[in-house]
């Protein structure tokens, strides 16, 4: 008696401490709420200093979210050296990361949100915009043509994993867009001209050609006929006039050059984490979960101990996964004047739709996968309860259980700081300084006016406005 | 408490590690030795066009002709602008430098620098005019005029169905006579590739 109440005191203890361990069930942007204040409100330089102290965002398997928060507030505070340092850092970190063992183990036998963060395929992309922008402010114009091409071997990349399959997110058309833009900003029409068309052929092939909430730009039908006329590319003008019915007229390039401005709107939807209820059944080709609407694959190697299972054991199965939940929006939409024209941004990246479109398309997959983990705990809840007629079995049994319900969490990370949507438009300037008028729609209807001033060099140059709210 | 019972569940966690663990590793292979991974233009492509054109650019008629309509005396020419109208951003100079590097290894064909290159040699020139001795200034106006300009186009097909697709790349490459406007010399360069997934 006195052993099993001792046992029962380590059980009671072990248990404590796995509650701690685990957070209970706060997600991630519970965790770096603080951090996400500070951000909101454009108190940039205290988000900043708030991420050295956030301890979570410190552990080595959210190195990651860590590089890309301080790329991104560094490029919030007009740092782009500083914020390029870390995004740097980022990137090689995307690149390099691989699901090693340990990672996969507690990933199988805890939870997801114990595995190191690999990034959202549409982070991979999205990097590039703000390392290209950093590059830019410098003066380093071909770094940011090493960013544009670097987006060639993510696009192949991407196309890659998903078999350049249209109804994957195989490739992104604001990524070629950019490409187009910062060969552009080198003096390469050539590969500008590339980089659009191909943007074009992504779009016409997505279905009622909207490509993740994005129409074809208008701008981008513009700029793909001037870089054909440009390159003396006459058959492309003609085809792409007549595909976009249009009559392309060449105009002298305005004596300052051109802005490319970007609008960041709003804040990237954030993870939440829901239920789902499944049940063991065992098919013609082998066991699958099931929860009435959803049929899920097992995933893992059927061993000797699935032959007596008794699937009435695992009825319901209660796991949790991601959910993408819109950040609301304080702005609607903006148009740019200058030097006495108006023109309307529009948008070229959803990052909401793009995040919950990916989210859904590897459902699938990931609640096989999630399914699989939980088995395994409850198989191993099972096996050691046995008859339940043994008292420290059964102690130990109602541990695993224990463990297997505080443990069970979805991976709720992800880069939350990035916008809701981005929009753009090309604005001609004069030579020296230009005053633009950046009018932003408030969803109640009024406006907002912002000044940007901008050098009018002759050449290409480039701005970000984001309204991070 | 048996604990071998929980042998099986930890096991069968285990073999759930369907993941491969994988540590980078690097091997140093011939930049000669062709290797396709995706079926996008590679190295062996560069070389294959870079193989096909300095073997008969030097050995083609124009060369003959201009020897003996000039007394013997090497032509001059510059690379121009290689057009690149295919899907992929292909670096046309990985080519066309080896082109340029036939021109001075045979000693039959002088080269002229042209584009970005020239502007800042341009640039030199006229900041020598301030800043050196005059001894050793280099004169305006005083340049080789080229007698060929090199020009050239990368064109390309892709036709796919599900997990097949066929890419036709034909690279050309065109010399002619900057005074009579006359191609004296095309080389062409075509590489298909079936990719299956």
């Amino acid at each position: 008696m006195i052993i099993i109440n001792r046992l029962k005191l380590v059980q009671a203890s072990v248990l404590m401490g796995l509650m701690l361990f685990l957070f209970g069930c706060s997600t991630y942007n519970q965790q770096i709420a603080h951090y996400y204040a500070h951000v909101k409100d454009g108190n940039y330089a205290a988000a900043n200093k708030d991420l050295d102290h956030n301890k979570l965002l410190k552990k080595d398997r959210n190195r990651l979210l860590y590089f890309l928060e301080k790329g991104k507030t560094y490029h919030m505070l007009h740092q782009p050296d500083s914020s390029n340092l870390y995004l740097n850092k980022a990137d090689e970190y995307m690149e390099e990361v691989r699901a090693d063992a340990k990672d996969v183990a507690v990933g199988t036998l805890v939870n997801p949100m114990m595995e190191k963060y690999k990034g959202e395929d549409f982070e991979k992309f999205i990097i590039h915009y703000y390392k290209a922008l950093n590059y830019l402010y410098l003066n380093k114009t071909e770094d940011a043509i090493v960013e544009a091409r670097r987006i060639s071997l993510q696009t192949q990349q991407q196309s890659d994993k998903f078999n350049d399959k249209t109804n994957r997110y195989s490739k992104d058309t604001f990524s070629m867009i950019l490409q187009g833009l910062f060969y552009e900003a080198g003096g390469d029409v050539n590969n500008a001209f590339i980089a659009y068309r191909n943007a074009v052929e992504v779009y016409e092939k997505s279905p009622s050609g909207i490509h993740y909430g994005v129409s074809m730009p208008k701008q981008l039908e513009k700029d793909v006929i001037r870089t054909a006329y440009l390159n003396g590319f006459q058959s492309d003008v003609d085809y792409f006039e007549k595909k976009f019915n249009t009559q392309y007229r060449p105009e002298k390039s305005p004596e300052g050059g051109e802005l490319v401005l970007f609008w960041e709107n709003g804040l990237a939807p954030v993870k939440d984490q829901q239920e789902f209820f499944f049940a063991l059944s065992r098919g013609v080709a082998g066991f699958y979960f099931t929860d009435g609407q959803n049929q899920v694959p097992f995933v893992g190697v059927v061993g000797p101990e699935m032959n007596n299972i008794n699937l009435g054991k695992f009825q319901s199965l209660r796991v949790t996964f991601p959910k993408y939940v819109p950040s609301p929006l304080f702005y609607t939409s903006a148009t740019a004047s200058a030097n006495g024209g108006d023109s309307h941004l529009e948008k070229v990246e959803d990052v909401n739709e793009l995040a919950i479109a990916t989210l859904r398309q590897r459902f699938g997959k990931e609640m096989a996968t999630t399914l699989s983990r939980l088995l395994v705990k409850k198989i191993a809840e099972y096996t050691v309860r046995g008859d339940g007629k043994d008292d420290l079995r059964d102690g130990i049994a109602d541990a695993i259980q224990l463990y297997s319900l505080l443990s069970e969490k979805a991976d709720t990370r992800n880069w939350q700081t990035l916008p809701s949507a981005i929009y753009y438009t090309r604005i001609p300037l004069k030579k020296g300084q230009n005053e633009i008028q950046l009018k932003t729609k408030m969803v109640s209807g009024k406006d907002e006016t912002h000044t940007i001033s901008v050098e009018g060099t002759g050449r290409l140059v480039f701005y970000n406005y984001s309204s991070l709210k | 408490m048996r604990f071998k019972n929980l042998i099986i569940p930890v096991a069968f966690a285990t073999s759930m590690m369907f993941v491969s663990s994988c540590s980078r590793k690097v091997t140093r292979i011939d930049p000669n030795q062709q290797v396709d991974l995706s079926g996008n233009w590679n190295n062996t492509d560069a070389r294959q066009v870079a193989e096909e054109m300095t073997g008969t650019i030097l050995n083609a008629t124009w060369l003959i002709n201009h020897l003996s309509d000039h007394a013997g005396k090497k032509p001059v020419v510059i690379v121009g602008m290689v057009y690149n109208k295919s899907h992929e951003h292909i670096e046309a100079e990985i080519f066309t430098k080896e082109v340029e590097r036939s021109f001075i290894q045979s000693e039959k064909v002088r080269l002229v620098q042209g584009g970005k290159k020239r502007e800042e040699i341009r640039g030199e020139r006229a900041d020598q005019q301030t800043n050196s001795s005059t001894s050793s200034m280099k004169k305006f106006g005083l340049e080789n005029g080229a007698d060929y300009m090199l020009q050239g186009s990368i064109n390309s097909i892709v036709d796919a169905i599900n997990r097949k697709k066929v890419v036709y790349y034909q690279v050309n490459l065109e010399l002619t006579n900057i005074q009579t406007n006359e191609v004296v010399w095309i080389g062409e360069k075509k590489i298909a590739k079936y990719v299956k997934n």
